[in-house]
């Protein structure tokens, strides 16, 4: 049970080590392996807490220091954030296992590798968390890890300017969100995401009328609208959607490439899962047992026009670049918008259509930029008319390139396809039939993006000899062939039930309430036995 | 037990009719009787020797084509890769085949037509790729061209065709139904009068994007002759040659076909003998129509051919689409 | 059927159909290499330049790109802030008004 924290903050533990031990020990061979033996054990604790909490049915509370809620910080594991954390472990293992290949023995790999081990901490923590300001804690600390990751070549200008513009407008974003804290403390008296999911159901409120006369103060209804405002503003930053997307295409590029595949493929996934956690659990915008379902129709609209928006733009932007790393980053920006389409709708066909596309698109976002890392690495330049044809001998990294650019636009029988075809079928499903046009041709325009990647890579002139002998060894081998694996596994017979459990999860907020109220009521009969026993 | 019985209902229906080999048939046919109309325009005699006025000269092309020995290609020309492209046009195609309601066997689904647009997608990326793959400069052009001109008149076929099928099969947007069973509103006035605009509206628009995509005058650009040296099949040659060509017939004859039993869209095409042979009428009828507007213009930069087919393809098509949710 | 299914195996299908066609003619060619056609140009002389695919995307919404690049996807900070903080009062106002409050 104490696993589920135990990841966060070994990973913590150990960021901090790496620079301590760099005064001693220079081998970088050293800082690979404890940084893979680290992620690896990361993978091991969040697996473990999936499968403790999705064979057991209930989210799992833990309390920091055994403070109870609603005094207390606790982390309360769903199946969703579970899932969701257990697989960013995974990915984060074969991103590893490519740095290892790719920074080989550069001087700054054990700060490297504690940004690394504290962006991994801070992800897994915006997943567990369970309080309010906890999730901005953590947000801050992924922010701060990706700033100083993204800098990581400072001595050229595209970086430091790039980190410069991503961390003033995070800045300013976690001060508006940290706003948003400030007014659910007030309002709702509690900051555990639990006690403000109940309290924002008039069952709750009844059935526990007097802790809510203890802790709520005041009008709910005038802050939340506010709060859900700010919040929405700062996920959709985190995640990269229009209009809060200009940092993105800035800063991925210019982070290294298994940063950038974090980047692109891991840290924005933690804005579409809190939007999510907020929308349907905390406040449970499209519950009709909710006092705030009358805001439904307006969120749905306008998320799902800043997505459509953000599909659209992203995808006639990613046709005119001529920096390959760009063009990826745009194709981020555009699925982002796809999957923020999907959550908004308020079915939970759509939570689960969003949810497997985030889980498909990382897989192949992550591969692309690793393979396209690759390609980088043998042509010396990012700039796609001057890329050469690493397909031509290395046959891994060229069939990477292809599968995950084909699964990115959705070819059969590749996972993108599904989860493509999962988001067409929500929005039938909803009757939004102009969402079926923004998808359709997003991903045609799209298509002309990724033909620009694929086709120098693969077609185009083989590369000069010095730059081939970068290619050998296990570890490169490895982080595609797993990332390709994934690619191929996640179709709907495998992963039908366990999307089913973490979207019934996401829009039925129950037991989340349940076992939030419980950890308190525990503790208190635990305090005061009840007489008689 | 019945699922077998689908399955090789399916695949006789994919392979032989309406599928693979009625389609190839129709297609080279469809190639002679082009051949030999141009030559009469011109005054040329056209293909004369191969079979009685020489029908058979396309098949004996092509067989030709399909049994040389050796292949013949550039360098850099990843050719056994673009064959396989090629060869998944062709089939795509033939699948698609598999929804007309001509056959014993035949597939139908609700909203179908975005499964028989996608299908035949396949076969014009394949020959974009066929040109850009080949990594040389004359086919990179004349890829290039196609996928510019691609990106104009995909859209205006599809929405062309489903402007058609909304206004054939307004319930299922099906085309089997709207091929074997469409609903012709003749008994209110206005909304008949609105739904034959939109048929003839969207006709136009289809026929001039289809005169783009089967790369027939004036939008020949991609495989221009003396521009582009053959544009994307310059690099190809023996079997490779042979699946292009094989390729761009089976495309042509399936589109012309689906045209043909829309646009006329009584008696409705199914799969008794003097029905099928009624259709195969209305084919060559909008063969001929087309071949003799299309061969009196002369071919156009690929500039020219955007704007053309903008203006008067896509624009069209659009028109068509939205009055098609009027009726 | 219904329509995911009818995609699905009419996809199955072409790929079995590709590949039956595929084989026999694949494999019994020889493949004879020559220089690539550059009508008669040494290919010496010939570097692989790929010639820009997306050229009609770009010649069609020219000035719409040259709108987005230069007004919305700038590098300037400040034009940022023009459109993201008219998007937070919009939510913001819209979601208070919303509710009644």
């Amino acid at each position: 049970m104490h696993a589920v924290a135990a990841a966060p903050a070994l990973l913590v533990a150990i960021a901090f080590a790496l620079p301590l031990a760099s005064l001693r020990i220079r081998r970088a061979s050293f800082f690979h392996g404890v940084a893979l033996l680290a992620t690896s054990v990361a993978l091991l604790l969040t697996l473990y807490g999936y499968t403790y909490v999705s064979s057991s049915g209930k989210p799992l509370v833990y309390r920091m220091g055994g403070w109870p809620p609603p005094l207390g910080i606790v982390y309360e594991v769903d199946p969703l954030s579970a899932l969701l954390a257990a697989y960013t472990a995974l990915v984060l293992v074969a991103i590893v296992a490519y740095s290892s290949w790719y920074l080989g023995e550069d001087s700054g790999l054990p700060y490297y590798y504690a940004l690394l081990l504290g962006l991994e901490s801070g992800l897994l923590g915006i997943y567990y968390t369970g309080d309010v300001f906890n999730l901005f804690v953590m947000i801050e600390v992924l922010g701060i890890t990706c700033y100083g990751l993204v800098a990581y070549y400072r001595s050229t200008r595209e970086a430091v300017e790039a980190s410069f513009k991503y961390a003033f407008f995070g800045a300013i974003a976690g001060l508006l969100y940290f706003l948003a804290a400030v007014l659910v403390y007030a309002s709702f008296g509690s900051l555990t995401m639990g006690f403000v999911a109940a309290f924002s159901r008039p069952v709750y409120r009844l059935i526990y009328g007097n802790l809510a006369a203890v802790l709520i103060w005041g009008n709910i209804t005038a802050a939340v609208g506010v709060v859900l405002a700010l919040s929405l503003w700062t996920f959709t930053f985190k995640a990269g959607v229009f209009p809060n997307h200009f940092w993105l295409p800035d800063a991925h590029p210019a982070a290294p490439t298994p940063i950038s595949a974090v980047l692109s493929g891991l840290v924005v996934n933690a804005g579409a899962y809190a939007s999510i956690r907020f929308l349907y659990t905390v406040f449970g915008v499209y519950d009709p047992l909710s006092e705030f379902y009358e805001l439904s129709n307006y969120v749905k609209v306008v998320l799902l026009s800043v997505g459509g928006i953000s599909a659209l733009f992203a995808s006639i932007m990613m046709v005119i670049q001529s920096d390959v790393k760009r063009l990826i980053a745009y194709s981020t920006i555009m699925h982002l918008g796809l999957v923020f389409t999907g959550f908004s709708l308020g079915t939970s066909e759509g939570v689960r259509a969003s949810v497997y596309h985030i889980l498909t698109h990382t897989a192949g976002k992550a591969l692309l930029f690793m393979s396209a890392g690759v390609a980088i690495e043998v042509s010396r330049t990012r700039r796609i008319p001057e890329l050469r044809a690493v397909g031509r001998v290395y046959k891994l990294a060229g069939l990477s390139i292809v599968l995950s650019s084909l699964s990115l636009v959705g070819l059969p029988p590749l996972a993108g396809f599904f989860s493509k075809l999962a988001l067409y079928q929500a929005y039938v499903e909803s009757g939004h039939f102009e969402m079926v046009a923004v998808l359709l041709i997003s991903s045609a325009i799209a298509l002309l993006g990724y033909l620009k990647v694929v086709y120098p890579t693969v077609f185009g002139e083989p590369p000069v000899s010095s730059g081939v002998s970068r290619l050998r060894g296990p570890e490169l081998a490895v982080a595609l062939a797993l990332l390709v694996a994934l690619l191929l596994v996640l179709n709907p017979p495998v992963v039908g039930g366990i999307l089913e459990q973490a979207s019934r999860a996401a829009t039925d907020a129950s037991r989340y309430i349940d076992e939030a109220l419980n950890a308190f009521v525990d503790y208190v009969s635990r305090l005061h036995p009840a007489p008689g026993g | 037990m019945e699922l077998l019985v689908d399955i090789v209902g399916l695949l006789l229906s994919v392979a032989i009719y309406p599928g693979l080999l009625f389609l190839v048939v129709l297609g080279l046919l469809s190639q002679w009787y082009r051949r030999k109309l141009v030559a009469r325009l011109q005054n040329r005699v056209g293909p004369k020797y191969v079979g009685p006025f020489g029908v058979l000269q396309p098949f004996a092309d092509v067989y030709k084509l399909l049994f040389v020995k050796e292949v013949v290609t550039g360098v850099f020309t990843p050719v056994r890769l673009l064959m396989f492209l090629t060869a998944l046009g062709i089939a795509a195609i033939s699948s698609a085949a598999a929804l007309l309601p001509m056959g014993l066997y035949y597939l139908k689904a609700p909203l179908d037509i975005f499964v028989f647009i996608y299908l035949t997608l396949y076969a014009s990326i394949a020959i974009a790729m066929l040109g850009l793959g080949s990594t040389s400069p004359y086919p990179s052009f004349g890829g290039a061209r196609y996928t510019s001109l691609m990106l104009v008149f995909e859209p205006a076929i599809a929405m062309s065709l489903i402007a058609l099928v909304r206004v054939l099969a307004p319930g299922s947007l099906s085309l089997a139904e709207a091929l074997s069973s469409p609903k012709l509103l003749l008994n209110d006035p206005l909304r008949g009068l609105v739904a034959v605009a939109v048929i003839a509206v969207a006709a136009v628009a289809y026929s001039l994007a289809l005169l783009a995509k089967a790369m027939m005058k004036p939008f020949d650009i991609p495989e221009a002759e003396t521009e582009v040296a053959g544009g994307y099949l310059a690099e190809l040659s023996g079997p490779a040659l042979g699946l292009s060509i094989l390729l761009h017939e089976v495309e042509l004859a399936l589109y012309l076909l689906v045209l043909a039993n829309l646009v006329v869209p009584v008696p409705p095409l199914a799969s008794e003998a003097p029905l099928v042979v009624v259709a195969l009428i209305k084919y060559f009828a909008v063969l001929t129509l087309l071949v003799v507007v299309a061969y009196s213009m002369g071919r156009v930069r690929v500039d020219q051919a955007l704007k053309t087919l903008g203006r008067y393809s896509l624009t069209l098509s659009a028109v068509a689409l939205i009055a098609s949710f009027l009726t | 059927m219904d329509l995911p299914t009818l995609m699905l195996t009419l996809t199955a299908t072409s790929f079995l159909l590709a590949v039956a066609l595929w084989l026999p003619t694949a494999r019994t060619s020889r493949i004879r290499r020559t220089e690539v056609y550059l009508s008669g140009e040494p290919q010496a002389h010939f570097k692989l330049s790929l010639v820009e695919v997306a050229w009609a995307i770009r010649y069609v919404m020219q000035r719409l790109y040259k709108t987005l690049v230069e007004q919305v996807q700038s590098g300037l900070f400040n034009d940022w802030f023009a459109f993201s903080l008219p998007y937070l009062l919009l939510l913001a106002v819209l979601l208070y008004m919303a509710l009644g409050g």
